[in-house]
């Protein structure tokens, strides 16, 4: 596993952080919870990989 | 090919960042242009509480005093007045306009038209008057969209350009 993804996901979920206090701050609270799920979506397409990996890892180790 | 690819988040950054400015910049011209629209209309009302002279002319020679984009207002249905009457000139002319102002904006500003050369000297002071006092409540709420919205789009701006660059990279 590359470690760059993790400081990817870790930027990733600090600018969304701001993204959603900027947005509460400005009174759109619906915008904000709509760039938390978006956040979400991008990171589990990008951790999607490694955990199929630990699933196939997981099955070749106890053989099922 | 790294170079090229620097080169093209960099692009993707600057360019989101300025989209932010972009659309923040509208909500402060938004209030520029009404603040120098009521000035127009003090102008107006004064002009015609102590010269006698037509509408046509009085619209123009106002034009000659304002900014640009409110200018062209004036300008326009001056020219328009000369075909058809004051109200309809001023209506047509507001919805041809090109401003930073929203279609409420346009709408207040409207109902100068129900009595523009219409009825006589102190109708119209009177419906000038009203039209201000709308506008300054226009004023409000766009000053205070202006305080909400200035910021957060420029941070919108930034923060979007930094999270799509760091999918990216």
């Amino acid at each position: 596993m590359d470690i760059n993804l993790l400081f990817k996901i870790a930027a990733i979920g600090i600018l969304v952080a701001v993204l959603h206090q900027v947005l509460v701050r400005a009174g759109r609270e619906d915008q904000a919870m709509m760039t938390t799920l978006a956040g979400l979506v991008i990171v589990l397409t990008m951790v999607i990989k490694e955990i199929s990996t630990l699933f196939d890892t997981v099955r070749t180790i106890f053989g099922l | 090919m790294q170079m090229i690819k620097y080169l093209t988040l960099m692009i993707i950054l600057a360019s989101t960042t300025y989209i932010g400015i972009l659309i923040s910049k509208k909500y402060l011209n938004r209030v520029k242009d009404l603040k120098e629209m009521k000035n127009a209309l003090n102008i107006f009302s004064t002009k015609i509480k102590f010269t006698y002279e037509p509408i046509p002319q009085t619209f123009k020679e106002i034009s000659e005093k304002v900014k640009p984009n409110i200018a062209n207002i004036f300008k326009e249905s001056s020219k328009k007045m000369q075909n058809e009457n004051a109200g309809k000139a001023w209506e047509e002319a507001l919805e041809e306009s090109n401003t930073n102002m929203t279609k409420e904006d346009i709408e207040v500003l409207k109902n100068l038209s129900n009595l523009l050369g219409k009825v006589n000297l102190e109708g119209q002071v009177n419906e000038v008057e009203l039209v201000e006092n709308f506008l300054d409540t226009q004023i409000e709420l766009a000053e205070e969209e202006k305080q909400k919205y200035v910021k957060m789009y420029k941070t919108l701006g930034i923060t979007i350009g930094l999270a799509v660059v760091i999918i990216l990279i």
